[in-house]
């Protein structure tokens, strides 16, 4: 008994210098939200004048998908949406899915941007939480009542990235994880078979773009 | 009305007996996975699954074709105007939830926007309110039961409603007998008025819904388990607004107390 409370007293003892430095980190993450405001801000004006530019869609496509992959963290949205899956598959699996998931992301953008034809946002405030910085915006529609868009941001390699967008108060990237767990968990815990499903789902969406 | 009652108590002894089937669960030995089981708190999937399988046909073959066919006869405009008519009709229950949340400032905006939109607004056909400031909110029964502490309880999927959970379907039975309209007159005209707004309410909604229901379906690989996200994700959003909403009740020339924190989910 004695031992074990001397073995706690050591361990917050040892944790101590850990939470003050993490205090550290906190403070200096008050750049860090300024910057996570100002990447949303850019980043939701080009992807308005790319949805609202009178641009081919073929054109459209190529400009989004370079702008999902220079301001989203894909791969670990990728990872996050595979969550404990991830170590069940192989390697070549893994391979398979990054793949699948970068070319997937970038046509479900793609095929939402005609709902936002029109659209206005407005970049509200920006405060750190739990699961990253959280800017809030407000998107308009025409015709539609505004929509709480929540984009939630997180330094990656030293960029800050979009790791999350939150609509409403629901994650895109959450709804994602129970949809893909869905299909594994419907197939006995597999993985081949999402990889499956995902690869049937590109190739419908390349020939709705080519038809 | 007693028609009404009736309608509720067959729709609820019917997910009650049948369609019985459990999901299992994983032994201890895999904790991830027993993890993950608790958080999809879906004990019932099989017969969840079934009963989507049923809604999703009743969908395509009934109430999607009638929603497109209201869509393509009705123009938006028309369609956003019946949508405040109705949401007006609806506002007492919403006041009411408000009142039993102890949120003050939300009842006020309820009523706010009863009265100015049941009069400015023509009956409820323009929502004045809106513009005025003070924008609809949700409340209902199984929000007030989640301020007062009940949990969630498993995920149901009920024939006909859709997804749910014990909290929220005992808070739908309790939103149609809490509604006052359901209580205000007698007679065949009135029965008829009651089954008319219900159904006018159904389509409206379907047809408001048919873009995004559609775009899940596209997307989704699982849209059960999808929608099943969604909804719960859209509940717990819509219950943490009710516990952040921390205006005080004071009159605007009076000095105010601090406000909410930046950064909190806008109301």
């Amino acid at each position: 008994m004695l031992m074990r409370r001397r073995s706690v007293m050591t361990a917050l003892a040892a944790a101590l210098p850990i939470a003050g430095s993490l205090g550290l980190v906190t403070t200096a993450h008050a750049d860090d939200v300024s910057t996570a405001r100002s990447l949303i801000q850019s980043t939701g004006a080009k992807l308005l004048s790319v949805i609202n530019s009178s641009a081919k869609d073929s054109a459209k496509q190529e400009q989004l998908r370079q702008l999902v992959y220079g301001s989203v963290d894909v791969d670990g949205v990728a990872r996050f949406v595979l969550g404990r899956y991830w170590r069940v598959a192989t390697p070549a699996q893994q391979a398979d899915y990054m793949e699948t998931f970068r070319q997937l992301l970038v046509y479900a953008v793609t095929a939402q941007a005609s709902t936002f034809q029109g659209a206005s946002m407005k970049v509200g405030q920006a405060a750190e939480r739990d699961m990253g910085i959280v800017v809030d915006t407000a998107v308009t529609v025409p015709g539609k009542p505004e929509t709480t868009v929540q984009w939630v941001v997180a330094t990656i390699g030293g960029q800050p990235k979009i790791i999350d967008i939150i609509a409403e108060g629901t994650s895109l990237r959450i709804t994602e994880r129970n949809d893909y767990a869905g299909v594994i968990s419907q197939h006995g815990g597999q993985v081949q078979p999402l990889l499956d499903a995902m690869h049937h789902q590109l190739a419908r969406f390349k020939a709705n773009a080519t038809g | 009305m007693k028609s009404r009652i009736w309608a509720a108590a067959t729709l609820a002894a019917f997910v009650l007996t049948g369609l019985a089937g459990c999901a299992t669960k994983p032994p201890a030995s895999d904790p991830e996975a027993l993890a993950a089981y608790k958080q999809n708190d879906d004990p019932l999937e099989p017969m969840n699954r079934k009963l989507y399988a049923f809604n999703n046909a009743l969908d395509t073959y009934a109430m999607k074709p009638v929603a497109q066919g209201y869509k393509a006869v009705v123009p938006r405009p028309v369609r956003n105007h019946v949508g405040d008519f109705l949401s007006n009709l609806h506002t007492p229950v919403v006041f009411i939830n408000d009142i039993l949340e102890a949120k003050s400032r939300r009842a006020g905006d309820s009523l706010v926007r009863f009265v100015v939109n049941s009069t400015v607004g023509l009956g409820g056909i323009f929502d004045v309110a809106t513009g005025l400031g003070y924008p609809s909110h949700e409340a209902d029964f199984g929000i007030t039961l989640a301020i007062w502490g009940v949990g969630t309880g498993p995920f149901l999927y009920l024939p006909v409603l859709g997804p749910s959970d014990p909290r929220d379907a005992a808070g739908f039975g309790v939103g149609i007998v809490s509604d006052p309209f359901f209580w205000v007159g007698e007679g065949a005209a009135v029965t008829a008025l009651g089954y008319s707004r219900t159904a006018v309410t159904i389509v409206n909604t379907r047809a408001d819904l048919l873009k995004p229901i559609d775009e899940v379906k596209r997307m989704a690989l699982d849209p059960y388990a999808t929608f099943r996200s969604l909804y719960r994700q859209h509940r717990e959003a819509a219950i943490q607004a009710v516990r952040d909403d921390h205006r005080a009740t004071v009159p605007d020339w009076f000095p105010q107390p601090k406000q909410a924190p930046a950064g909190a989910l806008a109301p």
